[in-house]
């Protein structure tokens, strides 16, 4: 069966973000799907937010050809930023959660279609307490993370 | 001697539970206890907050079903108001509570419980999960995954962002539907309805195989509650409560939820932070009832929509009284979610949905108000009391899932008492046991949900605390 026109138009890059707003830095990749709803229309980028990565979210990777996946990073310094590229991987052990590679497998192997180029984009996160703030190495990251993504979209999607 | 079992934690539920099997000397289970371990204290610090903001602060109460809690939350506040919505704005709120019913209910049947229905309850537990399925069965996995998208696609569109929504507020909703995603939505239900379909057509050929547990996933007489509207038919948002029996009886029939303290108690039980609510009228434990998709299927005259209809009747077909095994709580999921996707054709289609007054304003008018509505899992109820300055004073929230926790403790023991034998535990015997609370949904009000395989540990304990045997896994 195929899903990718299911429940939306095919848009030429896809923004999935995730973490928690409560949880200090582990929102930043909130904050970052936030900043770039306001900078690209949504027949450019289709932009995702959740507290994980779910399984339906397959049907969103179906039908784009360029997916960022952009999230808090626990092991690097605060502030950090890494892209790196991703692939399909389908021997995903049993999780509580699904992690990119085992996402863009899932979208292959139930809708048929996986982006044909994937990357993680991840910030260094060092404070995970409760609130809403998120700390001063990660606000001032934002702003690059956010460059680095337009970067990604406009090198990778085919459209300047 | 007598030992314990203990389950903990329960997997493939949203939240944290355990389960408690007291066995007695001959290793027959004598007692079984359902604990939820989390005290999430939303009552209570609510407390001091301006009621405006009640419909934010509690949507966070659950990461899978924050719509609902919007709804019954912006239900209770327009009470304060003491206004009447814009009826665009109620069936705006309508249509996004049936989109949340979808998605929640794809995640309970799809991602949660299709593993045991296909694969089998023995299957070995690595296999039990979504991601298993997207292997072995990918047109079933496939149409799990794309509805559940459909709902979560329909919020997105009407609430304008899956970033913390806002859009259901106090009298009303903050933004009118427009002509584009209207059509957008329109084209989405099609597709939708045929994977419901196709799932339906495969459920109902499956059922044979699970007599046996059929016979036993709490499979016995309770009440059974709903909301329904004014002609006695299924109704999600509004309406009046009835109560019915297991003979099919009606025994209230038109109760205003407003008033809902007049009929329902909560009991407390110390071994679990989730109450206990009963029918007033017939006590504790004697007034247990269930809510969700087998009770409102069971009390309402019919669904009200086309296709649903065709399938009620063959659910209700399978026997002249209330069907009263929870098993059947997955096909009442089914035939709720073709519903659900009818019913959202349907208020689309009038025009009138394009109203651009959606929404009433006043200041406080009332120092109380309670919002109820069906949420996927059941009747959900927020009532709140304020100060002249609209500030919360008291806060009582009860959640679908507390409704059914006489009935999901009772339901355990039933199933624990036919499947489990003395200190022998097969792998098949833990999933039954954690099956038969899957057919409730429960959502122990965790923000975060679960997937796959979790920790599971089943130990024996003798009398003084001693663990005589222990079985883990994960």
């Amino acid at each position: 069966m195929e899903v990718k026109t299911a429940t939306g138009p095919v848009v030429p890059a896809l923004v999935l973000a995730c973490g928690n707003s409560l949880r200090q830095d582990d929102g930043v990749g909130l904050r970052i799907a936030e900043a770039a709803e306001d900078i690209f229309p949504a027949s450019r980028l289709r932009i995702v937010a959740a507290q994980q990565f779910t399984p339906e979210m397959a049907a969103d990777l179906a039908a784009t050809e360029l997916a960022i996946f952009v999230d808090a990073c626990a092991n690097d310094e605060p502030g950090a930023i890494r892209v790196v590229a991703l692939a399909a991987r389908d021997d995903a052990p049993e999780t509580h959660r699904l992690d990119p590679p085992a996402l863009l497998a899932m979208a292959q192997s139930i809708c048929g279609h996986a982006p044909a180029r994937a990357f993680a984009l991840t910030i260094g996160a060092g404070c995970f307490g409760y609130g809403e703030e998120i700390s001063a190495p990660l606000r001032q990251a934002v702003p690059r993370a956010l460059r680095l993504l337009a970067n990604l979209v406009t090198a990778f999607s085919g459209q300047a | 001697m007598s030992r314990t079992i203990v389950i903990d934690p329960v997997t493939r539920l949203e939240g944290h539970g355990k389960i408690t099997l007291q066995l007695d000397d001959s290793g027959v289970v004598q007692d079984a206890t359902f604990h939820v371990t989390q005290l999430r204290g939303f009552e209570k610090f609510c407390e001091g907050r301006p009621f405006y903001e009640m419909p934010n602060i509690t949507a966070r109460t659950c990461g899978i079903c924050p719509v609902s809690h919007l709804i019954a939350s912006s239900k209770a506040c327009d009470a304060i108001l003491a206004v009447r919505i814009p009826p665009v704005a109620a069936n705006l709120r309508r249509i996004m509570n049936l989109a949340q019913l979808v998605q929640s209910h794809a995640l309970s049947f799809f991602y949660l419980s299709s593993p045991d229905l296909l694969l089998g309850m023995d299957a070995p537990p690595e296999e039990r999960s979504i991601l298993h399925i997207a292997h072995s069965h990918p047109s079933i996995g496939a149409d799990g995954v794309a509805l559940r998208q459909f709902g979560q696609r329909i919020i997105e569109l009407l609430a304008g962002r899956r970033i913390h929504p806002g859009w259901t507020v106090p009298g009303g909703v903050n933004e009118p539907l427009s002509g584009e995603k209207r059509d957008q939505i329109l084209g989405m239900i099609p597709a939708a309805t045929a994977a419901i379909q196709r799932t339906l057509t495969w459920f109902r050929g499956s059922m044979e195989k699970f007599s046996a547990e059929i016979e036993v996933f709490a499979n016995f007489p309770t009440l059974f509650m709903g909301l329904i509207d004014d002609r006695g038919l299924a109704e999600y948002y509004d309406g009046a409560l009835r109560f019915i029996d297991s003979e099919g009886n009606i025994i209230a029939g038109e109760l205003n939820p407003a008033h809902y303290s007049e009929f329902i108690g909560e009991a407390v039980e110390p071994y679990t932070y989730m109450k206990f609510p009963y029918y007033k009228p017939l006590g504790y434990p004697g007034g247990t009832y269930r809510v969700g998709p087998l009770a409102r299927l069971n009390l309402a005259g019919r669904c009200d929509t086309p296709l649903a209809d065709v399938e009620w009747r063959e659910f209700r077909a399978m026997s002249p009284k209330p069907l009263l095994s929870s098993f059947h709580y997955h096909y009442a999921r089914l035939i709720e979610m073709l519903h659900a996707t009818e019913k959202i054709e349907a208020l689309l289609a009038d025009k009138a949905i394009l109203d651009k007054h959606v929404r009433a304003t006043a200041s406080v008018n009332n120092l109380e108000g309670v919002g109820v509505a069906e949420a996927p899992r059941g009747t959900l109820i927020h009532h709140y009391k304020v100060d002249e300055n609209g500030l919360i004073t008291w806060v009582n929230l009860i959640i679908a899932t507390g409704h059914n926790n006489a009935a999901m403790n009772r339901g355990i023991l039933q199933t624990a008492r036919h499947y489990v034998q003395g200190e022998h535990i097969a792998e098949g015997m833990l999933n039954r046991v954690e099956a038969v609370v899957r057919t409730f949904d429960p959502c122990l009000s965790c923000s975060t949900h679960a997937m796959g395989q979790m920790p599971l540990s089943v130990e024996l304990r003798a009398p003084d605390g001693s663990l005589l045997r222990e079985v883990r896994r994960g």
